[in-house]
């Protein structure tokens, strides 16, 4: 008996597109999902230096032969408290405007006097560049416990940026341009 | 006198036409590989979630990649892991040191030292605190105070980039 011919014979070829419809669906709705849901936010960072948990060198039992001069120190300081920002150094503390309180205190609104931060350290700037203070370029930061983070940050971006000093490159004699305070550090004052 | 039928409305057959919609599929494609990449890169360094908001800051300074130490309103973080609550630290009061991130701290330093010594690999002491922008100072302060004692001399705080204006409003 002979074999009954394969059906697969009579199976036609047809080539047929490929359907790319269910894809498109799927990209049409990742891509407004990922656009959704990014954050286009760039990250950026502060330095900052550590602070000091002593208040200076210890007594020396070695004396020098010859007595070094001491340069004079400025000592700047910034006290942030809730009623807003004093300033202070090693031998005044700028006081508010009626004589007392805070050199800034918060404004109207509830938030610090970055505007007049940013004068003020200016001031500053212009008042002690070239007095030869060894510190002139330092500022401690201090703040009460319950201190938000942001306004630190605020706080030292601003001082950061408040004022540049021009500085000489001795190999191609170009006058750069550098933050006035690059030295600023976060401390406990302890009274 | 009646108009001549136009002959080419009536020889003209229906031609049925498929849409091509190749280019479309390479320009999404290309769109979809970018955003993926994007996501990827910026989740490198750290993720900001409901209780870590980064803080606004104007200077700019593109953040390398170091040893990220975090602070939530709830816990501190060594390398996105959760090692001390905050609550703990706040009542911490004779003492600037939180003694569980020192550890963490010092193992991470012997661990660099020993790559520096062994394989010459520069280890720069940078460390990225990425904290919350409500967190008190006195919970920063020990923070930074535990990461300069533990050789991380080289503190950068983290936070997004705003313009000037965002933070004298």
């Amino acid at each position: 008996m002979a074999f009954k011919p394969s059906a697969r014979r009579s199976i036609k070829v047809e080539s047929t597109d490929l359907d790319l419809r269910p894809i498109m669906n799927l990209m049409c709705i990742l891509i407004p999902l990922l656009l959704s849901c990014s954050q286009f936010v760039k990250n950026t960072v502060i330095e900052l230096n550590l602070p000091q948990l002593s208040s200076g060198p210890g007594p020396s039992t070695e004396k020098p032969d010859k007595p070094e001069q001491e340069k004079a120190r400025l000592g700047l300081k910034l006290v942030v408290t809730e009623k807003g920002i004093t300033i202070a150094g090693n031998t005044a503390v700028l006081t508010g405007q009626g004589g007392a309180g805070p050199t800034l205190p918060k404004l109207a609104d509830g938030r610090y006097d970055y505007e007049g931060l940013e004068k003020k350290m200016q001031d500053i700037t212009k008042m002690v560049s070239g007095k030869g203070f060894e510190d002139e370029r330092t500022v401690i930061i201090t703040a009460e416990d319950i201190i938000e983070y942001q306004a630190i940050v605020s706080i030292i971006d601003i001082i950061s940026g408040a004022a540049v000093k021009e500085l000489k490159d001795p190999s191609t004699n170009q006058i750069v341009k550098e933050p006035w305070f690059t030295n600023i550090g976060v401390g406990k004052l302890i009274i | 006198m009646a108009f001549k039928p136009s002959a080419a409305k009536k020889h003209a057959t229906s031609t049925e036409a498929a849409l091509n919609m190749n280019s479309l599929m390479d320009m999404l494609t290309i769109m979809l590989l970018f955003l993926l990449t994007s996501f990827s890169t910026s989740g490198a360094l750290a993720t900001a979630s409901e209780g870590l908001q980064p803080p606004r800051i104007v200077t700019k300074n593109k953040p390398k990649k170091a040893v990220v130490v975090g602070i939530s309103k709830y816990h501190v973080f060594f390398n996105k892991e959760p090692i001390v609550e905050v609550e703990k630290v706040l009542a911490q009061k004779n003492t600037f040191l939180i003694a569980e991130l020192a550890e963490r701290l010092e193992a991470e330093a012997t661990k660099a030292q020993d790559l520096e010594d062994r394989f010459g690999i520069a280890w720069n002491r940078e460390l990225l605190v990425f904290g919350d922008k409500e967190v008190p100072f006195n919970v920063l302060l020990k923070v930074v105070v535990t990461c300069g004692r533990n050789q991380f001399s080289n503190l950068r705080l983290m936070g997004n980039l705003a313009a000037k204006q965002d933070i004298l409003q």
